[in-house]
């Protein structure tokens, strides 16, 4: 399994998303908030949007063939 | 006990839920003393077991997720609600039990976690102890990695994040390290999957690296009192006697009631203590931190010491206050006031909702609306002045959006390119004045982003007061990226007026915040940051984060402006939203603002950017001359942001507190408004 990982814009903290998770257990807005916070600095960044992640694959896939 | 992440087709031996024997069986195994033990090869029916230790956020998690992929069990440890992850690998066949433990900064505990995690090291002996530790601060972690080399722990130094350091312009020896050391050394990045083979073949192969462990000498009188402790204490404890007398003489009450409540050990141990006195702790601690320093210093290589490169140059430029605010007046001006103001308010939203709404679709909407729709109150429901396509469509898709995906593209770039922590520190000591410290830029930061989220955010700040000011602030001074978006549109063209509408707003900021510092008298929290590198945005990192809080935005605005055209509809047939325009008529009045702008401020008690929309309209069709529009802007920027935002408010801080605040901010909104306009009037300020 390969974790999804991201870089905290403010502290440069590099974490899994899980990691980022795990930050938010006691936020009322927990999984509705769209946002990865940073365990180490508790900065937010958006979650990557399904959106995104199509075009993304879109890319990765062209890239392929 | 709960189960993450596992999968039933797996081999019934292999499912975690049914091994809770064969880890008891582990924690009792024998263990040697230094180096590495394998005890597979001593017995061979016994499971080899990896105890992953270090500080928290060295990437401990990361590299167990590596090591172990699906297969994870987490559990409280028994008698916390500490967790502690457990899985189990197959490496060439060999099945090895790993335990992923709680952040830990030394043996020495002070939290419930660092408390588990000795626990485990001590009393649960591990073949194969992993000291993960962040290789751009070596100096603050070798001290751990020392004391568990003085305890004879089969201690292994992963030292993860390498490419981190690299991007610093910082190089490990590892060679050198491992030499000095005397343990198995291994360089990763965990995250990038990046020197993981190196830590599985030291699993593996324990023995295939060298094990001669270097103890840190201290000074006469302590050597002497640790000597004396050592050969006092019980031999066959899992723990070296020197590891164990240093502890000890570091006044270590758990261990002192189990290893030497009496005896000749206990005896050793008081006429240590009384030789030594109570600064014992401090001198250990320190000589063993200089003699990490000197392992780190010989360890790391600076690229470049002496010379200051460009970014390091440009980060110094950000950070100082000298340069630092001219600096920030040039991103306000070019990132926001042009490219958001000019660009995305003028030209984005002239070709959108000029060009293509209002000259192309809404013609096409209203006039089939009309024909399909034979009653005309309820076609307006649709397409009347304020209907769900010409009103609440139209605002989120052609006139917010483009002002707020503008918005979201600079944020984006001023994010990857490191600036923000630079901004933190350059107002550090401008927080400090107002009761917060630099760390308070995070929430407000995340406020001009949306701050009904960064309300939640101020649960990072240290102290009580810290949150109360920092809630009141967002909630009173700082645009949400929609209004701030559209109040800069607004003022597009009108340069003064946006000069004068930052300054009076970073006024009232201050002010606010210094007399909240005043009335709730307490120190600020010290803020201290590890600076990312400056550098130049990743375009690929910027459209992510841009397109991403395009679409969450979208997705969050669009209903809730069709269901306030709606809500609008259903007042306007009840006929409550003519009384609601009347009765804020004297309020604009008093404003100086013509009985038009009545319907933006009632729109602005709902949501703010819903508000600025609805007096983007009303300047467009020429209803507002350059001082009205200054004015109004203020007073809208003043107000509450929106429900959501009262609502966690009240949740975070109190009813009481959210009452209190929105008593404070809607009369104060319309006090600076009035004062404003009386001020402009009689200086007749050429706007």
């Amino acid at each position: 399994m390969t974790p999804l990982t991201t870089t905290c814009a403010f502290c440069g903290h590099s974490f899994t998303e899980e990691e980022g998770a795990t930050s938010c257990g006691a936020c009322a807005a927990f999984g509705g908030c769209r946002k990865v916070k940073c365990p180490s600095c508790g900065y937010e960044t958006p979650q990557t949007s399904p959106f995104v992640r199509w075009l993304m694959a879109l890319k990765a896939g062209r890239k392929a063939a | 006990m709960a189960v993450r992440q596992t999968q039933e087709a797996e081999a019934p031996g292999r499912n975690p839920l049914a091994r809770a024997g064969g880890w008891v069986a582990n924690t009792l195994r024998s263990a040697g003393r230094s180096g590495i033990r394998d005890e597979k090869a001593a017995d061979p029916g016994a499971r080899k077991r990896v105890l992953i230790v270090g500080s928290p956020n060295v990437g401990k998690s990361v590299l167990f997720n590596r090591l172990t992929g699906r297969y994870v069990v987490v559990s409280n440890y028994p008698g916390t609600t500490v967790e502690v992850s457990r899985s189990r690998v197959t490496l060439e066949g060999e099945e090895i039990d790993v335990v992923d433990t709680p952040g830990m900064y030394s043996l020495r505990p002070i939290s419930d976690e660092e408390r588990v995690g000795r626990r485990l090291l001590l009393n649960e002996p591990a073949d194969v102890v992993l000291h993960v530790v962040d290789a751009k601060n070596l100096t603050r972690m070798l001290p751990f990695t020392l004391q568990l080399i003085e305890c004879g722990l089969p201690v292994a130094l992963v030292v993860n994040m390498l490419d981190e350091a690299e991007r610093l312009g910082v190089s490990i020896d590892l060679g050198r390290l491992r030499d000095a050391l005397g343990i198995p050394v291994v360089g990763v990045s965990a995250l990038r999957n990046a020197g993981m083979d190196q830590v599985r073949a030291l699993i593996r192969s324990p023995r295939s690296m060298p094990t001669e462990p270097a103890p840190v000498s201290y000074d006469a009188a302590v050597e002497a009192a640790v000597g004396s402790i050592a050969r006092a204490l019980p031999k066959g404890d899992p723990i070296a006697p020197r590891g164990l007398a240093l502890l000890l003489l570091q006044d270590d009450p758990e261990l002192a009631q189990t290893r030497a409540a009496d005896g000749d050990a206990g005896r050793a141990l008081a006429a240590g203590r009384d030789a030594l006195g109570e600064g014992v702790e401090t001198a250990v601690a320190l000589r063993r931190h200089a003699a990490a320093r000197d392992l780190a210093e010989a360890a790391m290589h600076h690229a470049g010491s002496g010379k200051v490169g460009l970014a390091e140059r440009l980060s110094r430029l950000c950070t100082s206050p000298v340069t630092g605010v001219p600096v920030l007046a040039l991103v306000i001006w070019f990132g926001l006031y042009q490219f958001v103001g000019v660009f995305g308010g003028g030209t984005l939203v002239g070709l959108l909702e000029k060009g293509l709404f209002q000259g192309v679709i809404n013609p096409w909407v209203v006039a089939h609306v009309r024909q399909w729709v034979p009653w005309p109150w309820l076609a307006s429901l649709f397409v009347g002045d304020y209907g769900i396509w010409t009103l609440g469509v139209t605002y989120a898709v052609a006139l917010v959006f483009p002002i707020v995906g503008t918005f979201f593209l600079a944020f984006s770039v001023l994010e990857d390119s490191g600036y923000l922590p630079r901004l933190a520190m350059l107002v550090d000591r401008l927080f400090k004045s107002i009761g917060m410290s630099g760390k308070a830029v995070i929430p407000i930061v995340l406020g001009f982003g949306c701050d009904t989220m960064a309300t939640l955010v101020t649960r990072i700040l240290e102290t009580r007061r810290e949150r109360i000011i920092a809630t009141f602030l967002l909630s009173l001074a700082i645009p949400c990226s929609a209004q701030l978006g559209v109040m800069t549109a607004l003022l597009a063209g009108h340069s003064l007026a946006f000069g004068l509408w930052t300054g009076i707003m970073a006024g009232i900021f201050l002010l606010v915040g210094y007399l909240s510092a005043r009335l709730m008298p307490g120190e600020a929290a010290q803020f201290a940051i590890e600076l990312p590198p400056l550098r130049l945005p990743s375009p690929a990192n910027v459209a992510i984060k841009t397109l991403s809080r395009m679409h969450w935005y979208f997705l969050e605005v669009l209903p809730l402006f069709v269901i306030a055209s709606v809500g609008i509809w259903l007042a306007q047939m009840a006929g409550l939203f003519a009384v609601a325009i009347r009765a804020l008529q004297p309020v604009v009045h008093l404003l100086g603002l013509p009985s038009s702008s009545a319907e933006a401020f009632l729109f602005g008690f709902f949501r703010r950017d819903y508000g600025a929309a609805g007096l983007y309209r009303l300047h467009q069709s020429g209803g507002l001359d350059g001082r009205q529009l200054l004015v109004s802007v203020v007073a809208l920027t003043i107000f509450l942001p929106c429900v959501a935002q009262f609502l966690m408010v009240k949740k975070e801080r109190g009813a009481r507190a959210a009452l209190g605040m929105s008593a404070f901010i809607f009369p104060f909104a319309v006090g600076v408004g009035a004062l404003l306009n009386w001020l402009l009037t009689t200086l007749r300020v050429p706007l």
